[in-house]
């Protein structure tokens, strides 16, 4: 399973009927397209930091623009 | 067998004389399971494990009322007469480990007959290397033969000045309910002593989940405990009354890690937190705009201040203070965001609940009344813990449970609030 996919089923458990997770691609804005207000993002993170083993800092966070942003973090935490 | 008015007098002249010093030796930080009770009933039979030869000592400070008559091996009256004859006022029961010798069993079940307590260590010798011994069967064969009701303690054996004992105290339980059909006497008492031994080794699981174990003393820890020192003295002069949402007096302790979730109406309210909490060690999220200078950052830093930056998803802070949560510490949160002196409550911040879910501990809501005289006695209604875990249906709760347990903090604060309104109206 690749990182977006592992992502999607994350946000889908998070999000939990909030999102429309079949919408989502790896170009869609965090904010914008899909929704996620700050607390969203901060708790997003979390679930991610405990799915992928990885730790967020603060400054990985104005990286965080489009999901494309958190699976390319992602990847580079996780030496993908 | 030796006579009790004497063991009574020496026992109560020990502990008068030698309270104080011993007490400052353990500083004992007891723990009572839920449904258990601090003092042993009559008759009883204490059964803990075996830590230190000063394990008697704690449990004469622990229970400083009752007089409990402690099995005590032969090795400890062969170090001459004047010993032997202490620990004979003190009610000490000799058993010689190693000889055919049940003297001790009948003298167990007779005080337990005349409504006294025995107290056991079942280990019967202290731990090499750390590791315990098995529970020996005596214990068993008396509590079955008394039907006296047995209570479990456990002690961490943290004994010294710069350490603290903690102790816990477990429900009273009739062994004979634990039998098990079928089985001959030795595997019956085999059987017996293995729960007793489950029974006392649960209690330390139990404590240690329930209130994680912080050094007595830590350099780093120095500031934050000058704090509490301060606020337990300012505690009369803020004249600080703490009530139930019902106004009735509130006479709970928090233990373990939680978040305390206060509204914020003056730049006093954490000291007014810390004052209202000041038997604990405390942590709070300050706005990093208030941090100020670096004397001002260490100051604040050192009382428990933890710096979080409002405006953006400072996540560095938010698992700085979930790490402290599940340190057993507690974490004062102010979740309408910043100071709101209209003390308006319709709309939270999330952040709290989220940390809280995060760590596994309760959301403690709390109400501190606004000061609108100078001579006004400030209020601080603590309302009841939510568990944020129960509003949860699955592993890994959504956004919708974050709501909910949000909505659920809002009403329990505005409770505090109205019960706070009250009481202040009142004044």
């Amino acid at each position: 399973m690749s990182t977006f996919e592992r992502l999607l089923n994350v946000c889908t458990a998070v999000f939990e009927g909030e999102i429309d997770t079949a919408a989502i691609t790896e170009t869609s804005n965090l904010r914008e397209d899909v929704n996620i207000n700050s607390i969203g993002l901060l708790y997003m993170a979390m679930a991610l930091e405990e799915e992928f083993g990885v730790k967020f800092t603060n400054d990985d966070f104005p990286q965080f623009v489009t999901v494309g942003d958190v699976v390319r973090v992602i990847d580079q935490k996780t030496g993908i | 067998m030796k006579k009790n008015w004497f063991i009574h007098l020496f026992l109560g002249f020990t502990k008068l004389t030698g309270i104080l010093p011993a007490w400052l030796l353990f500083k004992p930080k007891v723990y009572v399971q839920p449904g258990a009770k601090r003092r042993l009933p009559k008759p009883c039979i204490l059964v803990s494990n075996h830590k230190s030869l000063l394990d008697f000592v704690l449990y004469l400070v622990v229970f400083p009322f009752r007089t409990v008559r402690f099995l005590m091996a032969e090795v400890l009256y062969n170090k001459g007469k004047l010993f032997s004859f202490m620990l004979n006022s003190l009610g000490g029961i000799k058993v010689e480990r190693d000889a055919h010798d049940f003297s001790f069993v009948s003298e167990s079940i007779e005080i337990l007959d005349k409504k006294g307590i025995v107290g056991i260590f079942p280990e019967s010798r202290l731990p090499i290397n750390n590791v315990p011994w098995p529970f020996t069967t005596s214990t068993a064969f008396i509590a079955t033969h008394a039907d006296a009701p047995i209570v479990p303690v456990y002690t961490d054996g943290r004994y010294g000045l710069f350490k603290r004992a903690r102790v816990a105290i477990g429900k009273a339980f009739t062994l004979t309910d634990y039998c098990q059909e079928g089985l001959d006497e030795q595997a019956q008492l085999q059987h017996l002593t293995n729960v007793l031994e489950e029974k006392v080794y649960a209690l330390k699981k139990e404590m240690e989940d329930a209130e994680p174990h912080h050094p007595f003393f830590r350099l780093k820890h120095l500031p934050m405990d000058m704090a509490r020192l301060v606020s337990s003295v300012l505690l009369p002069l803020v004249r600080v009354k703490r009530l139930t949402p019902d106004g009735e007096k509130y006479t709970g302790k928090i233990r373990g890690g939680a978040v305390i979730a206060a509204n914020h109406t003056s730049f006093f309210d954490p000291f007014l937190a810390g004052i209202t909490f000041w038997y604990r060690r405390m942590h709070f999220l300050v706005a990093e705009v208030v941090m100020g200078g670096k004397l001002r950052s260490a100051l604040l830093k050192g009382v428990g201040a933890i710096p979080i930056d409002r405006n953006g998803t400072d996540l560095e802070a938010i698992n700085r203070s979930i790490q402290a949560l599940k340190d057993g510490y507690l974490l004062t949160v102010f979740p309408q965001g910043g100071i709101n002196r209209e003390d308006d409550i319709d709309t939270i911040k999330s952040g709290a609940v989220l940390m809280a879910l995060r760590a596994g501990v309760p959301i403690v809501p709390i109400h501190m009344m606004p000061r609108v005289r100078w001579y006004h006695r400030r209020t601080v209604i603590i309302g009841n813990a939510i568990d944020p875990k129960q509003f949860c249906t699955k592993k890994m709760p959504s956004t919708a449970d974050i709501k909910n347990i949000t909505e659920a903090l809002i009403a329990e604060m505005q409770r505090c609030q109205s019960a706070n309104l009250h009481v202040g109206g009142a004044q």
